[in-house]
């Protein structure tokens, strides 16, 4: 069966993007794996789907992230699912896969985070996109983006223990 | 380095950076795809026979409220059989597509290209894609979900058993035997086919066997 030329391009765009798709779905679900294959599963049906405009605009990878974050957020949004609760605990630490190591206690904490706050960290931190992009992909302002990614890191200094403000020594007054 | 570096670095870390995904892997997203927009265009299709329905019932109202001075009873309007241009079928000579072989297109039209599913033949220059049956010819099996016998006129397709039917305002659909399979000719009422050039075009098809019935 010869392909057809949309079969060719978006298979070479799974082959050499899916991995990284599939990094960034994991990062965003704080570590859910089956919910990070089920965003890129979706991803890259709605990919197809829109073949012509999605290797248009900024490229295939550009708007693959783009419908990766909104479809966690709007997954995020849906009735059925639980929302998180800050709670003074990590939450349970997501299994890693076996032939990656992978920063459990940061992807756990990532989970603490509200989902928009939680795309901004990651888009800004993880995969390096400026403000501006991340603002696009956000579809929100480069204000909003730096004060959720502020705000997003905060969080996560707290819950870390090992992040946590060392206090200060006390002073020798304080020793009397 | 500070707290806050630490995270910065912690969280970069997190990034995947890219790498090959198995043939495997690649196939089933291929597959999952494809069947999303098979199901999409059967969706828009079908929901064009309903518009359809609905515009075909409402002419026959307008037409049953006119009244008739006639003993003859108030016929049930039929789709304008008019098409949209005439059209000439020619001896196609070029490249074939995997599942389908013609003999004969209409004049202008070339092969589109084909899916496991179905062989589009359209005007030189259109690029709406494999997914979109309007102003086109499609050639396909039955989907293999359909139970119900074919409707329309009988028709002979090469001497064995066809059913031709109009929808759409005029388009073709013909469903007939081919001797192993139950194939499916639809021709948009754009093309301006008759319903022998449409019997016509079917007797010069032949299925191989890379075509694949859908399903839904």
């Amino acid at each position: 069966m010869r392909p057809k030329p949309r079969d060719a391009e978006f298979e070479e765009f799974v082959r050499s993007n899916r991995r990284r798709l599939l990094g960034t779905a994991t990062v965003l679900t704080a570590g859910d794996h089956h919910l990070a294959e089920d965003l890129v599963q979706g991803t890259l049906v709605r990919m197809y789907l829109a073949w012509g405009r999605a290797t248009k605009r900024g490229g295939a990878a550009a708007y693959a992230r783009r419908v990766l974050v909104n479809s966690f957020i709007d997954h995020r949004r849906r009735p059925s699912v639980s929302r998180e609760t800050a709670t003074a605990e990590l939450p349970d630490r997501a299994g890693a896969p076996a032939e990656e190591p992978v920063d459990a206690a940061l992807l756990a904490a990532l989970g603490a985070l509200a989902p928009r706050m939680r795309a901004a960290v990651v888009l800004r931190h993880v995969l390096d996109l400026s403000v501006e992009d991340a603002a696009e992909v956000l579809g929100c302002s480069e204000g909003t983006v730096k004060s959720q990614t502020a705000r997003g890191l905060a969080r996560l200094r707290e819950v870390l223990p090992e992040l946590a403000p060392v206090p200060p020594p006390p002073l020798e007054g304080d020793l009397a | 380095m500070t707290d806050l570096d630490d995270l910065t670095g912690r969280l970069q870390r997190l990034d995947t950076q890219p790498s090959a995904t198995p043939d495997e892997t690649v196939r089933r997203d291929l597959l999952r795809a494809r069947g999303a927009a098979r199901r999409r265009a059967a969706r828009r299709f079908t929901a064009g026979i309903g518009v359809a329905a609905v515009t075909a019932v409402g002419v026959t109202l307008v037409v049953s409220n006119q009244g008739t001075t006639s003993d003859q009873p108030p016929t049930i309007a039929q789709p304008s059989p008019t098409p949209d241009a005439t059209a000439q079928l020619v001896a196609y000579t070029g490249a074939q597509q995997p599942g389908f072989v013609v003999t004969k297109v209409p004049e202008g039209f070339v092969l589109e290209g084909a899916t496991p599913f179905n062989l589009n033949i359209a005007r030189a220059g259109d690029t709406s894609g494999l997914d979109v049956f309007q102003d086109k010819l499609v050639v396909m099996l039955e989907s293999s979900s359909v139970t119900t016998p074919p409707e329309g006129d009988p028709v002979k397709v090469g001497g064995l058993d066809g059913w031709l039917r109009t929808s759409e305002g005029g388009t073709w659909t013909l469903t007939y035997d081919d001797g192993a399979h139950r194939v499916v000719v639809q021709a948009w009422k754009s093309l301006g086919l008759t319903a022998e050039q449409v019997v016509e075009f079917a007797e010069g098809v032949t299925v191989t066997a890379e075509a694949q019935a859908g399903v839904g």
